[in-house]
Order: structure tokens, then sequence, then C-alpha cells
């Protein structure tokens, strides 16, 4: 059988036979070149991988096709935009359910993005050459982030509207620093909200602009890293596996492994991928079936609801912004993203590759760094939370200390302790960042956790259930 | 006659920035090519402009050479400094002109407003303070990240991120770091109360009634 005509053909009636088939089939198709047509057996180890980078690709693709499915009927004027997301709602067949698909992915994105990101990390799979792609994959959870918050402001309901207003907001919080230091002109605050609203007042020339971010510019860009993320995996030498996993070791020859080692992804990869994809999918339509996508009602400038919770991921901030604006939505995540940004310089050890926690070490030294982040969290905030932060009393001695001294910047700081800490001891860069990446996963999960269950109206500490402390987002 | 002035106006801009966009680019190459340039060696310039003095120590293939570099080096200069010059009047796009234009609503007359507590003005956003010595409005925006507070029987609460004030606007408790805002009012000829939102004052001030 010669010819591409009848190679398509063979493809669907039997599927390709010999070796040479298989791996032509693999390189010679556009949706399959993506993967190498040969891979490792332990690349297939379910719960090495969790299917998850496979999983946050498939929600990329889901999202851009019910986005633009969405698209068709939303008008991105301040006079429409509401109107138009309930029409497609409760008016447009089967716009309900495309929008619910729309909105559960992109939660579920969330979700894969941050646990794809902890699965690379714990299994070390960001050494060996491999810190650029880890690099580009924090840029695609920021891109993800910036994704959700820019879609969820595009009903124009009470979420929205609000959201854009306190997001605005923390931009401008970026100049609380130089005012504080009493350089009231250098101002990069003002110029960061003029770019995002377009205007000094939450509107039309804000909406157009998060319209235009969530669906070309972010959406262009996560697609281009995409690639690039895809394409270093293969230039790295596909995924991180374990020493002992290799029949022979790595040589500088093979340095993907030697061909004997490598298994055909056609069909076994093609498979696996298939599964999980199908699974996903299923439970994507299952969900988008059963739950609707929230649509509050329509955006009123006059009274925020109250309490004014954000969606589940973004709860973790709107806690810390509640201690301090500049400290909690400024500085806080920018010294998070800087400290995961550079775990693959700080740790070049690549102790334990392709292992979870690395080695028994590394297992203790997370269960301890997971204590350690949840005793400081609640140490910290607890009496935040139960007797004030002393605002008022920090400010009389300079306007600057409250900015750089609140719970959310000392919970950094402790944490960065801890790391300190656990390098003295464990003289291992590999446990250090294990434990600094633990205890500040446990520190976001219990935050976000007391913005989702503990806070009630006027953002009061309550115990859940007591009352309607869950906005279900 | 109106299109025709349009027209001509439209010409002289696309004449005005074609000449600026020549004198720019002549700029450039007469910067590129002194002879303090960083993009020459001393040996382009000395070829460039003192191209008789010592011409017998270079032979034909130096000058060849020394032309080529310099005509490689203006090429990519010039394609730099355009595209950055470009890129410099692209990204000015985003950024608007807007003027901190005077924001003034007007909010019925001073008497429709009960004695000795704060009324909330939805459209506006402001409460109004009514008593005996006379009107006083203070903004309803928390200071901390922009969401409308409520009054409460201590004062005020921001539901967003729990920011608490006195009953005179002061911070209490929370993350609000400043008071909140009061604003310039006047009475206009018709007897109506009118507020200038980009205006502050001192919480002393007061529109006598």
């Amino acid at each position: 059988m010669t010819g591409a005509v009848a190679e398509r053909v063979a493809l669907w009636r039997r599927g390709p036979v010999s070796y040479r088939d298989r791996s032509r089939r693999v390189s010679r198709t556009f949706f399959f070149h993506f993967q190498a047509s040969r891979i490792h057996p332990f690349s297939l180890t379910p719960s090495y991988t969790l299917g998850l980078g496979v999983l946050s690709a498939l929600m990329f693709v889901v999202l851009t096709v019910t986005g633009a499915l969405l698209m068709v009927y939303y008008v991105p004027s301040v006079e429409r935009a509401y109107s138009s997301t309930a029409d497609i709602m409760y008016v447009v067949p089967a716009g309900r359910y495309v929008r619910n698909i729309h909105r559960w992915a992109a939660h579920g994105m969330v979700l894969t993005v941050v646990l794809h990101m902890c699965r690379v990390f714990f299994t070390g799979s960001y050494g060996a050459g491999r810190g650029i792609n880890w690099l580009i994959g924090i840029g695609l959870m920021i891109l993800t982030l910036l994704l959700s918050f820019t879609g969820y402001l595009l009903p124009w309901d009470q979420l929205s509207y609000w959201a854009v207003t306190i997001g605005a907001n923390i931009a401008s919080a970026v100049s609380d620093l130089p005012a504080a230091a009493g350089l009231e002109s250098v101002d990069p605050g003002r110029t960061l909200r003029l770019l995002l609203l377009g205007s000094q007042i939450v509107g039309q020339d804000a909406l157009i602009r998060f319209y235009l971010l969530h669906i070309v510019l972010l959406p262009l860009l996560m697609a281009a890293l995409i690639g690039l993320h895809f394409w270093r995996i293969r230039k790295d030498g596909g995924l991180t596996r374990p020493r002992e996993a290799e029949r022979v070791p790595d040589s500088v020859v093979y340095p993907r492994g030697r061909p004997e080692d490598l298994i055909l992804s056609w069909p076994v990869l093609f498979w696996a991928e298939a599964a999980v994809v199908s699974l996903a999918t299923a439970a994507l339509l299952l969900a988008a079936y059963a739950l609707d996508a929230p649509l509050l009602s329509i955006a009123d400038p006059t009274a925020p609801e109250n309490p004014a919770k954000a969606p589940w991921y973004f709860l973790g901030v709107q806690e810390l912004v509640s201690y301090s604006a500049f400290g909690g939505g400024v500085l806080v995540p920018l010294l998070l993203s800087l400290g995961l940004a550079i775990i693959p310089w700080i740790d070049r050890e690549d102790r334990g590759l392709g292992i979870w926690f690395s080695d028994p070490e590394g297992a203790r030294v997370a269960v301890r760094s997971a204590a350690a982040g949840m005793l400081a969290t609640v140490a910290i905030l607890g009496p935040a939370i139960g007797i004030g932060t002393g605002r008022a009393w920090l400010r009389v001695m300079h306007p600057l200390i409250p900015l750089l001294i609140n719970p959310a910047t000392i919970l950094v700081a402790v944490i960065a302790g801890w790391s300190a800490l656990v390098h003295r001891t464990t003289r291992s860069t590999r446990c250090t960042v294990l434990a600094f990446f633990t205890a500040s996963l446990i520190a976001v999960v219990l935050v976000t956790a007391i913005g989702l269950w503990f806070r009630g109206p006027d953002w009061q500490f309550i115990l859940p259930g007591s009352s309607a402390g869950d906005s279900g987002q | 006659m109106k299109m025709k002035l349009s027209g001509s106006s439209d010409s002289s801009i696309s004449r005005r920035s074609l000449a600026f966009f020549k004198s720019s680019t002549e700029l450039v190459i007469l910067l590129m090519a002194s002879s303090k340039s960083p993009f020459l060696t001393s040996s382009d310039s000395q070829f460039l402009f003192h191209p008789v003095d010592n011409a017998a120590e270079h032979t034909p293939l130096d000058h060849h050479l020394a032309r080529r570099r310099f005509l490689t080096r203006l090429t990519a200069g010039t394609l730099g400094a355009g595209a950055m010059l470009m890129l410099a009047a692209v990204l000015r796009l985003p950024f608007p002109r807007v003027r901190s234009q005077s924001d003034v609503v007007r909010i019925g007359r001073a008497v429709d407003y009960p004695l000795h507590r704060y009324t909330f003005v939805a459209g506006s956003n402001v409460f109004v303070y009514r008593d005996r010595k006379g009107i006083r409005i203070l903004s309803a925006i928390c200071t901390h990240l922009g969401c409308v507070v409520r009054a409460s029987e201590s004062g005020f609460h921001c539901p967003c991120h729990g920011s608490r004030f006195d009953r005179h606007g002061d911070p209490v408790s929370g993350p609000a770091g400043r008071p909140l805002a009061w604003y310039h009012a006047e009475r206009a000829a018709d007897g109506v109360l009118v507020v200038d939102l980009t205006r502050r004052v001192s919480r002393h001030r007061v529109l006598g009634v």
C-alpha cells in the first residue's frame, strides 16, 4: 500500500501495521505530530502523570470551541452584555448548556493546571534542563487565571462589575508603595488602571478591553505558549522518568532513551489519551447538564452583593486583600510567582528525578512542610481574624509599615524562613524548594478555604453553614 | 465644500506625517553616520569622512569591507530605529487622553433629607448628613478597593473586604487605610444641592441651611 490516499483509508479501516507505518502515521498527521512517534513506556504510568497535562490542553480546546459559540450571541456593550448573556441562558437553543460547559471547563482548567504544576513539581520534573519549560508552565498558569478573570467580567452582572472595580483598584494599589514612601508623583498604578479601564470610571471602555483580552490577546498568547510548552517537552527528551525505569541508562548518543527502550506512540499513547479525554469530556458534559453557571443580578454600581465573593480560585487573593490591598493584592502574588519561577534555578540537584517527593527524606520534608504551612497560616491569620491586624496602631509609626508588615506578607516571610531552616538542616536544595512549595501550597489552600467557607456578610468570620456564606461559584 | 475641507485637512496631515517621517529618517541616518557614532569603528569613520587621507595605506579590500560593514549597520540601525519609533507610536494607542473633568451631581433639596442621619444617594454614591448647622456630603466609596460601603449603627462597613469606618468616615478596622472623602457641596439657584465629586473638602466644612 503506497500513496497518501491509500494510507489514510488504511488508518480508519485497519490501522497501520508495520512499525515504520505506525511511526510515520504520527509524524505525518497534523494532530498527532505534536507528540513523539516513540515514547518511553514509563510516560504511560497513570499514577505518574495523572493525565493532567492532557486534561489542561483538552480544557483549552473545549473553552475555545464553546467560547466561539458563545460569541455568536454575546454583545460586549454595557447595555447589552447582561441581556445577551441572559438570552444565552434562557432563550438561545442549547445556549445554557454551552455556557455551562464553558464555565465548568474554565473552573476545570484552573484546577487541572494547578494540579499539573503540583505533579511536575513533586516529581522534580522541572529538573534536568527543563527550567525553561517550567517557566513557560508558570506563564500558562498565570494566563489561565487572567483568562478566568477576564471571562467572568463579561456578563456584566454584579460579580463582573465589582470584580472589575476591585481588580482596577488593586492595580492602582501598586502606587501605595511609592505613595507611602513619600513619592506621590511616582504613580505606576494610575497608568496601569488607565490601561485596564481605558477611562477613569468602570464602564464601556473597560468592558471592551476585557473582552478583547479574553477573546483575542490572552488566547493567542496562550495558544503560542502551549505550542512552545509541547515543543519543549519533545526537545527536553519527553517526560521525566526515574533512573530505574531505564533498562539502559540515558547516554549522550541517545539522550531520549535508547530506541530499544522506547515504544511506538501509535496506538498505545493515543488509547491512553483517548481514555483521559473521553472520561473528562463525559464528566464535563454531565456537570454542565446538572449544574447551571451562575448569573447574578445585573450590575448595580450603587451596591455590591454582601458578601461580594470572587469565584473560588480567587478567594485566596480576596482573603489576603482583606488584610492589605498592596500586601495581599500586589506584593504576595508577585513574591509567590517569583518564588515559583526561580525553583529550577534554586534546585539543580536533579535528586530523585521522576520520583514523587524524590526519596523518603523528601517525602518527610514535604509532610513536615505541610504541617508547618498549616500551623503558620492558622497562627498568623487566627489572631488577625480574632483581634484585628492593628493597622491603625501600625500606621502611627510610618505609612510604609502596614503595607509591608501585614498578615499576608508575614505569612510569606515565615514560609521563606521555614525553607531556609530546612536548607540549613538538610543541606539539599531539593528539600529547600520542597519546603517552600509545599508550605506555600498548603497556605494558599487554607487561605482559599477561609475565604470560601469562613467569610460571611461584611467579610466577617463565620463558621461554615451558620449562614449563607457560600456563593456557590 | 465640506467634503473638500475635510479632504484637504486629511492630506495636510498625511503630508506632515510624511515630512516628519522623512526628517526623522534623515536624522537617524545622520546620527549613525556621524563620526562619533557608536555604529562606526574609527576606521569606518576615517574612510567615510576622510576618504583621501592616507588612502594609500588602505587596500581596495579594506575599503570594500568598511563600506560593507557601514552599510550593514546602517540598514540594521535604520530598521531597528524605525521599528522602535513605530512601536512607541503604536503602544501609545491604549492610553487615551483622559482629562479629569468635573463630576458634578445634583442630589435634590436639602430639606428633603432627614436630620441627624446619613442618607444614601444611590445614583452618586454619597451619603448626605444633615443637622441644624447644615449639610455635609460623605463619599460612600470604600478607600480600600472601591466598593460601596453601607451605613450601620456604628458607622459604615464595606461588604467586599470588611473595612469599617466610624461615623466620621475614619477607618476603624479592616484593610482600608484612608478615611472616606468629604465632598464640596453648593446650592444651585433653584435650591437643589450640587455636589462636586472631584473636589474634596475638610470634614468640618458645612453648607449652611
